[in-house]
């Protein structure tokens, strides 16, 4: 497997927002997947014909434990209206111990993201198994509806807009 | 004889610009008490007495921290550049210190040297200087040392002393100040006192040649180590104008960006081997000092400093170039060896 | 306390050549500043008073300090919470550094915030202490200002920021006077790719104060310099309390109090909590 270097991930959230939006607002969901876990989990429910929304893009990284928090600010930098972070299940991460990692610094960033009144409701942790094809269409669907229910994160957008 | 303004009338000169559509920068006082020099929304943010100088200065107004040059977008191999120069609408600034208006002459000379920097001329081109002269002065403000003082009038279109009851002496000085202030003046007999200023705090031309032989003197090291390699000094300077271009892509476009930079930062004169020629915080001191007392003006015939006292202000570790000149005054350059070992920091 | 124990100390350390230079502040009449004295002679400018802001630690890890040999460091107890972090991430070996602590009552005019609620006043863990302070018992205002700011709503917060962004010109004079940003290339600087915006629009300012609160949770030490030290008057403050404060809640650890309890980043525990994860 070709390593994900930060240069191909940071390409590929900001490109993700150049196709065509369909009429209406359609949320644009960014979701960070560990390759081992989550990723064949969405694998899988492609190969059983599990029918999801495709407001998701999917940026595969090694391990939750890679995934810097750069990556979920440039989510929403980048158009983002919700972000999803899903790897393997704790005990089963394939470098044994990321997800453990990545869920200690989870229990930190969120507090912060708070206070700076980052809107909580648009992060969404999971963790999905390969074996969770079902689970992942679920997650997927679950997100781009309440996603669509609390509209565009235009204090976000603003925020960009108004640096450009 | 001479012209007074009150200050309601001053206040209504400023709303009437922003009906207009125009931009106003004046000074602010924060809930915390600090001044800050600002863009109004209205008059009633206007501050005009109890503070020495805003924590910042009003080149944001010429020199923007951040602006952008131009944009671009890429086809395969070719790239279109779109270039949407600013057109600023007139920008007043009310309150300005004769500190940071004489910066606009000074920094004019390098903006307009080789070559003319287009973005700072128009923006220049659409500045009306209103100076506030100054009451009073700490220990940190040494204009009267760098050849200003509290009502210099350089690079201001009119200057106002304040007459202590709510009104102003005004005196234009350009016909862009004339243009301002026609009508809202009335010939008093009244007149304010041209305020003395600030003690000289240092002899200039004497230290302006020991700086200049000072290259391995051990000032720098005895005052510039403890120089935490922030930018405080530089950003909040009325004269610093070194900037750093960025490009910020999007996809196939992007935009190319000026941004302030510092050369006190650590990266500042890295190059791309990774040789830092300033690998430590007193030779970047030095050259601090030196571009502002000696290279400026052996190049522009003024130094690239007005007196504000500001970089020890807002500096972390009280260090500012009043103490480094004073220090350097008083240690006579010593051939000590170089500052720098050429290691990288 | 008398500023004479304070330099006959240090007179003594370099004398004995215990240690090589006292990292302490300095003053020859104006305001104190941190000061390097390698001179036994020149021991007398050392003082302390409550103008004596810096964390000195910040120069443990700078290069051009380390370079004139072992140091004596003078620090306040809200400093010397950095020394144990610093010893933890192996940026000194205790032992190499000789830690004066002076007693301490507060500093600045008015009474800096972080001094309201201080229960450091004798700074612990020091090789010794100069001076005497009241015995502070922790006022509960440690984090007043941020609970007024959660009780603002997640819009009215978001705005409260974007605000503030506006006013941030990136001079890294937080980052700067931090003694736990040691990084010799900081995230902000690397630019392959540039993941970070080095712009000081609101943009960038933002995903910059974001990761540096991040990249000091669990490891700021509360010392506020950073609050002291920003030009355009941003409270910075808050973001690194509102991680410290979500520490001390989930793991009741407050980083540098102990030297035996160890980081809580880079660690991890099996019963670490999962509720906010599907």
């Amino acid at each position: 497997m070709r390593p994900i270097g930060e240069q191909q991930v940071v390409q590929e959230v900001e490109t993700s927002g150049d196709t065509e939006e369909p009429k209406g607002f359609e949320p644009r969901v960014i979701a960070y997947v560990c390759n081992w876990c989550t990723y064949l989990g969405a694998d899988l429910a492609g190969t059983n014909r599990l029918e999801y929304p495709s407001n998701v893009r999917i940026v595969r990284t090694p391990c939750t434990g890679r995934i810097d928090f750069n990556l979920v600010v440039k989510a929403f930098e980048a158009g983002a209206d919700s972000v999803i972070v899903s790897g393997c299940h704790p005990g089963d991460c394939h470098y044994t111990v990321g997800n453990y990692h990545a869920r200690r610094r989870w229990m930190m960033f969120r507090p912060l993201l708070e206070t700076l009144g980052i809107d909580l409701d648009r992060i969404h942790f999971a963790w999905v198994s390969a074996a969770e094809g079902k689970k992942w269409a679920r997650l997927v669907s679950e997100v781009t509806d309440q996603t669509r229910a609390l509209g565009p994160y235009k204090a976000y957008k603003d925020l960009v807009r108004g640096s450009r | 004889m001479s012209d007074v303004m009150t200050r309601d009338v001053l206040l209504r000169l400023v709303d009437e610009w922003l009906e207009e559509g125009g931009v106003v920068a004046g000074p602010v006082r924060r809930d915390s008490g600090s001044v800050h020099f600002e863009t109004l929304e209205s008059s009633t943010q206007l501050v005009l007495d109890d503070f020495i100088h805003p924590a910042n200065t009003a080149k944001e107004y010429v020199l923007p921290k951040t602006e952008r040059l131009f944009r671009y977008r890429r086809h395969g191999n070719d790239v279109t550049l779109i270039d949407e120069p600013v057109e600023p609408a007139p920008i007043l600034l009310v309150g300005c210190r004769p500190c940071d208006a004489a910066a606009f002459p000074i920094l004019d000379k390098v903006m307009g040297w080789d070559y003319q920097d287009s973005q700072y001329y128009r923006r220049r081109a659409a500045l009306t200087v209103l100076t506030l002269a100054c009451t009073e002065w700490d220990e940190q403000c040494f204009c009267t040392s760098v050849g200003l003082g509290p009502a210099a009038d350089r690079g201001s279109d009119a200057l106002l002393l304040d007459l202590g009851d709510g009104s102003f002496d005004v005196r234009p000085l350009t016909d862009r100040g004339r243009a301002a202030l026609a009508g809202r003046t009335e010939a008093s007999d009244r007149s304010a006192p041209l305020p003395a200023g600030p003690p000289s705090q240092v002899d200039l031309a004497p230290l302006q040649e020991i700086l200049r032989d000072g290259f391995d003197s051990p000032v720098w090291a005895k005052e510039g180590l403890r120089c935490t390699g922030c930018g405080a000094c530089a950003f909040t300077c009325p004269t610093c104008h070194c900037f750093d271009i960025v490009d910020e892509t999007a996809g196939d476009g992007g935009c190319r960006l000026r941004n302030w930079d510092s050369c006190q930062f650590g990266m500042f004169t890295v190059h791309a081997s990774g040789h830092n020629p300033r690998p430590d915080q007193p030779s970047r001191q030095r050259q601090r000092l030196m571009h502002k007392f000696v290279i400026y003006p052996d190049k522009f015939d003024h130094v690239l400093c007005t007196g504000c006292g500001n970089c020890y202000r807002n500096c972390p570790v009280n260090l500012g170039v009043l103490n480094v000149l004073k220090a350097a005054a008083v240690r006579p350059s010593a051939a000590g060896g170089p500052v720098s070992r050429g290691e990288v920091t | 306390m008398t500023w004479q124990r304070l330099r006959d100390t240090c007179r003594s350390l370099l004398e004995a050549g215990t240690v090589d230079v006292v990292i302490g502040y300095g003053s020859t009449g104006g305001a104190p500043h941190p000061a390097f004295v390698t001179d036994p002679e020149a021991t007398d400018q050392l003082v302390f008073d409550d103008r004596c802001y810096q964390n000195l630690t910040l120069y443990l890890t700078r290069a051009d300090v380390r370079r004139l040999g072992r140091p004596a460091v003078v620090v306040k107890g809200c400093d010397a919470r950095a020394v144990v972090v610093l010893e933890q991430e192996a940026q000194l070996v205790r032992e190499d550094v000789h830690v004066i602590g002076v007693a301490c009552d507060g500093v600045g005019h008015p009474r800096a915030a972080k001094c309201r609620a201080c229960d450091v006043h004798v700074p612990p863990g020091c090789d010794e202490v100069v001076g005497e302070a009241a015995e502070g018992t922790e006022v509960d205002g440690r984090y007043a200002e941020l609970d007024e700011l959660m009780g603002l709503s997640v819009e009215e917060r978001f705005a409260y920021w974007a605000g503030e962004m506006e006013r941030c010109v990136r001079c890294y004079a937080c980052r700067q006077v931090c003694p736990l940003c040691y990084c010799p290339v900081c995230v902000m600087d690397k630019n392959r790719p540039q993941v970070i915006d080095a712009s000081p629009h609101a943009k960038g300012n933002l995903a910059f104060h974001i990761t540096r609160a991040f990249h000091l949770a669990g490891r700021c030490v509360g010392c506020d310099e950073c609050t002291r030290a920003c030009p355009a008057g941003i409270n910075v403050r808050l973001l690194n309390q509102s991680v410290a404060r979500a520490v001390e809640q989930q793991f009741d650890v407050r980083p540098g109090m102990d030297p035996a309890v160890g980081p809580v980043t880079g660690t991890y525990s099996l019963a670490d909590r999962e509720d906010f994860i599907r």
